[in-house]
């Protein structure tokens, strides 16, 4: 037995090391770097100081942080929202259609990140179908311009997270026991109740993973804002990368960096929270 | 008898989520054929953009560039990640759950926070160690090395967490069996093991590949000034506005080679599955 | 008789429960050894400390007059044909069976000589380049057992082999394991929670029961002579009765039992008079009929009874038979064209006969024991009905093996 244990140390140091010293210390240093001053060529001065704290009072920041807030909730909400009657649909098909389905679905998923941006940005172009579609429909007027603000931004995230909460939730589905929607019906109860209170509560942990995949990467959004948003729409990831590709203040841009930190692990540490308390109410009932 | 009827919203939702998937895909695809450089109204059909597309030097380049990085990433995380799951599984010790932790993170931190914490790590060293080896004449800077370190980073978690669900699966009785045979710990390991998680090692590999390959924001933060790979190339194409036919052309070849792999490897699951049963 | 494998009070636990309570056995060279029991009564932690795959907390185990206690399991000459089988999925038939060889070091030229014997012993030529994934329950059982026996372990130890198989295969193999245990006289250690396999296949069988050891004895020894009402519920259906001694002549007494006729009974426990003692008989002692029978000797036992209840299974009928206060489980063949019978029938008078030999004293009792019965109420115990179906065809077996 001691000789496992000694096999274990030596296959589990390399990638323990590796993780340590290129993750988890540059996360220390996140924290550690925003109280540095920075040196005039866009380096990290000497010395410790709190001014990079203070200039985190920008006037416009709230603003930003309540649009990073309110655009990654209403995305994670919507791309939930369709996940679940797609998977449901895709778990009760017969399993040649659902694999061609499957694969309509997963093959936007590893599609290229920039390539799905790019083919909305010319979908959404003054010049694009979609303008003249509207513009034909009396919707639009040849003046409006449909990129560069945030319910692009908005639909873009939708667009590109959407195959990220199909995939947990559906693979919950697909070991979901469908005869049990019918016993519910069987008992009485209508279509939509014996969805709502059997195959949603047996799909919950596929939705929670889904919230997770969704909501993490779109609070953290950078490229999407970037490329489709304009000035009006920007989120706490592209201030961060101004910080960094623009003025070179990269204190600046870990204090940021650390406020994201802490806007994406809040969700996090409240959702367990509420699981602990909710575990315990159970217990006591 | 009671009649159980199946309410049509959720297939409806379906086929509606599918066009909405589809629509800018389609466009891209056929604005790639038509011959009016931006784009808007159709003129007449042409390979023009493709022709462009192969001779395109920077492209070519920046593809070169991507699949160097890839494949070194790949081989490395892919080793330490089976590595890591092995010591994962088969380990008891009260460290586990912090080296789970340690790898299981990296999966939901946004890319961003990723990037920049690696650059600042690598502008620490090297603010630390180019003083001192200034005077052996060598400079450490951000390039080709910083943006594999940061891919490698990355990738591995998600091999870990492939191989680790394989591991699960994997049935304690076959290694019994093989030890109750007479065979040693190491022959059962690469005899019965190691053959039983290769798939979920090519899988983690592929995940690392297709991860590394695609990687924007990670590489942008720690890349040096002439490492264009492929996304970066594309990024600063979709920023500029140029070269907008061609990107057309480019977005299809990626869709296609996309599908095909995608398509192949659902086949081959498939396959393997039905062989089990 | 050469000794093989001894188990010397050997105890298991896991943190507060104990699987294995000082158990200690022998096992002769060449027998089918059967180690009996219901789930969770820890027959199968002691094939796995004979593997070498738990370390028992105390006790040792001697192969062959050989302490093994300490040996890893892939140094001890016995091999093991797990539940599952455990077959390697990555690789063919042939890698399957050559596996413990190419493990062990043997050189390729044996190899190739091996292999196909065991093939044929397990009648599965031509199958070699089949992939475990293409063959059949049956099939992948054998090939486990190939795999297992190609090392010419002292003794193999299988583990409810037959328990993934459906019914009629698993009768197959039990005649097919028979076979294969005759050709290599190896020593089988079988472990099975029923005791019908046990029954057909062993030389000896050990009764577990929580952990404990409850009987070791020959099938008939099992069925026929169980020491407790355990061994006697577990092993085939029975009635129990308790009452005292109302007096002794000679080689045979007289059994006083509340609310029951009294019985005659051979003494060979050798009681005496105001004793309590519980005696168990099996159903298909008693004989049935409509009209009054002859008392075959002065000790022959006859009762008057209704029958409350009847069930034809083919080859016989169980009868549930009301005497006085008790109610008594009745099996009889049917030695005729049952159709042309005047059959008994629901509420039938009809008289019990057996003879005060059939009848057997338990040394110990436990009324929990009834509940591994077939209850005349069976629409109550949900429980018993699978014993019922799997026990109901006992008896006649039973009457086979002693003619």
């Amino acid at each position: 037995m001691k000789l496992r244990k000694f096999v274990n140390w030596i296959i589990g140091a390399p990638s323990f090391v590796w993780l340590v010293v290129f993750y988890a210390i540059p996360m220390l240093l996140v924290f550690l770097i925003a109280f540095k001053p920075v040196d005039p060529y866009g380096g990290i001065g000497d010395g410790l100081t709190m001014k990079t704290w203070f200039d985190l009072r920008n006037p416009s920041y709230p603003s930003i942080i309540w649009r990073t807030l309110w655009q990654g909730v209403v995305s994670t909400a919507v791309c939930v929202a369709l996940s679940v009657p797609i998977s449901y649909q895709l778990s009760r098909m017969t399993s040649k259609l659902k694999n061609a389905f499957l694969l309509l679905i997963i093959v936007p998923f590893w599609t290229n990140f920039l390539i799905r941006i790019f083919a909305w940005k010319m979908f959404l172009h003054p010049n694009g179908a979609f303008k003249h579609l509207l513009v034909f429909l009396g919707l639009a007027d040849q003046s409006t311009i449909l990129l560069y603000n945030q319910w692009a931004v908005l639909v873009v995230m939708i667009y590109t997270y959407l195959p990220f909460a199909v995939l947990p939730i559906y693979t919950a589905a697909e070991t979901f026991d469908f005869s049990l929607l019918d016993a519910a019906k069987d008992l009485g109860a209508s279509s939509f109740y014996a969805f709502r209170r059997v195959f949603l509560p047996s799909i919950s942990k596929g939705i929670g993973t889904a919230v997770m995949v969704v909501l993490i990467p779109a609070l953290g959004a950078y490229l999407i804002p970037d490329l489709v948003g304009g000035p009006t729409s920007e989120l706490i990831g592209d201030k961060i990368a101004q910080r960094v590709f623009v003025d070179r203040n990269l204190p600046h841009a870990s204090a940021l960096s650390a406020l994201l930190m802490f806007v994406v692990f809040l969700p996090l540490v409240l959702t367990s929270w509420i699981k602990k308390l909710q575990q315990k109410n159970k217990k006591s009932e | 008898m009671k009649v159980i009827r199946h309410s049509r919203i959720p297939f409806i939702v379906t086929l509606l989520t599918l066009v909405f998937l589809y629509t800018p895909l389609v466009i891209v695809a056929i604005a790639s054929f038509n011959a009016s450089k931006y784009g808007g109204d159709w003129t007449h059909f042409t390979w023009k953009w493709y022709k462009q597309l192969f001779h395109e030097p920077d492209i070519w380049n920046a593809l070169v560039k991507t699949l160097v990085i890839a494949v070194i990433s790949t081989v490395i995380s892919t080793v330490l990640g089976t590595l890591s799951a092995l010591a994962l599984h088969r380990s008891t010790s009260k460290l586990k759950a912090i080296y789970y932790a340690l790898v299981h993170t990296p999966l939901v931190v946004p890319d961003i926070l990723q990037g920049i914490s690696l650059l600042l790590l690598f502008v620490t060293i090297f603010a630390v160690c180019n003083p001192m080896l200034g005077a052996m004449g060598i400079k450490l800077e951000l390039g080709m090395t910083t943006i594999i370190i940061a891919h490698i980073t990355f990738c591995m978690s998600y091999v870990t967490m492939v191989v680790l669900e394989r591991l699960h699966e994997f049935d304690t009785s076959l290694i019994e069996a093989a030890q109750d045979l007479g065979a040693s710990g190491l022959y059962t390991f690469f005899r019965v093991t190691l053959p039983l998680i290769l798939p979920g090692i090519v899988a983690g590999a592929l995940f690392a590949f297709m991860l590394s390959f695609d990687d924007f924001v990670i590489t942008f933060f720690v890349k040096g000034a002439g490492d264009t790979t492929l996304p970066v190339y594309i990024q600063s194409a979709i920023r500029h506005g140029k070269n907008t036919a061609v990107l057309n052309a480019l977005s299809v070849v990626f869709l296609i080679l996309t599908f095909i792999i995608v398509f192949s490897a659902q086949k081959l699951l498939t396959m393997k599955t039905e062989e089990h049963k | 008789m050469k000794e093989i494998l001894r188990f010397e009070n050997i105890t298991k636990r896991y943190g507060q429960n104990t699987v294995l309570d000082n158990v200690s056995l022998s096992i002769n060279e060449g027998e089918v050894f059967s180690l009996l029991g219901p789930s969770g009564c820890g027959k199968t932690t002691l094939l796995r400390i004979c593997g070498g795959f738990e370390v028992p907390d105390a006790g040792r185990v001697i192969l062959d007059g050989v302490d093994i206690s300490d040996l890893p399991a892939n140094q001890r000459a016995v091999r093991t044909v797990f539940q599952n089988y455990a077959l390697f999925p990555h690789m063919s038939v042939w890698e399957n069976i050559a596996f413990g060889l190419k493990a062990t070091g043997v050189d390729a030229k044996t190899i190739k000589e091996e292999v196909p014997k065991y093939l044929e012993l397990v009648q599965l030529t031509g199958y070699e380049d089949r992939k475990p994934g293409q063959l059949s329950g049956g099939q992948r059982q054998r090939v486990a057992i190939a795999r297992a026996l190609i090392n010419k372990p002292k003794v193999l130890l299988l583990d409810e082999p037959l328990a993934a198989l459906d019914l009629k295969l698993r009768q197959r193999m039990l005649i097919e394991l028979d076979t294969i245990h005759d050709d290599v006289g190896i020593t089988f250690i079988f472990v099975t929670h029923d005791q019908q396999e046990a029954m057909s296949i062993s030389d000896h069988i050990a009764v577990f029961r929580a952990g404990k050891l409850e009987q070791i004895g020959t099938p008939p020894e099992l069925y026929e002579a169980p020491r407790t009402s355990f061994v006697a519920a577990f092993i085939g259906d029975t009635n129990f009765f308790e009452g005292h001694v109302e007096s002794v002549e000679g080689d045979y007494c007289k059994l006083k039992i509340d609310g029951f006729p009294t019985i005659n009974l051979y003494n060979d426990k050798k009681v005496h008079r105001g004793e309590k003692i519980h005696v168990s008989i099996r159903p298909e002692k008693f004989m049935i009929s409509l009209n009054k029978p002859e008392k075959t000797d002065a000790n022959t036992n006859i009762l008057h009874g209704k029958v409350e209840e009847v069930i034809y299974l083919g080859p016989h009928t169980r009868y549930w038979v009301r005497v006085d206060d008790w109610r008594v489980s009745v099996v009889q063949q049917h030695f005729g064209f049952a159709l042309d019978e005047r059959r008994i029938k629901w509420d039938d008078d009809v008289w019990l006969k057996f003879e005060a030999d059939n009848a057997y004293m338990l040394e110990h009792y436990a009324e929990d024991d009834e509940q591994l019965l077939a209850l005349p109420d069976i629409d109550d115990e949900p429980e018993t009905t699978e014993e019922t179906t799997s026990e109901a065809p006992e008896p006649d077996k039973t009457e086979k093996q002693e003619e």
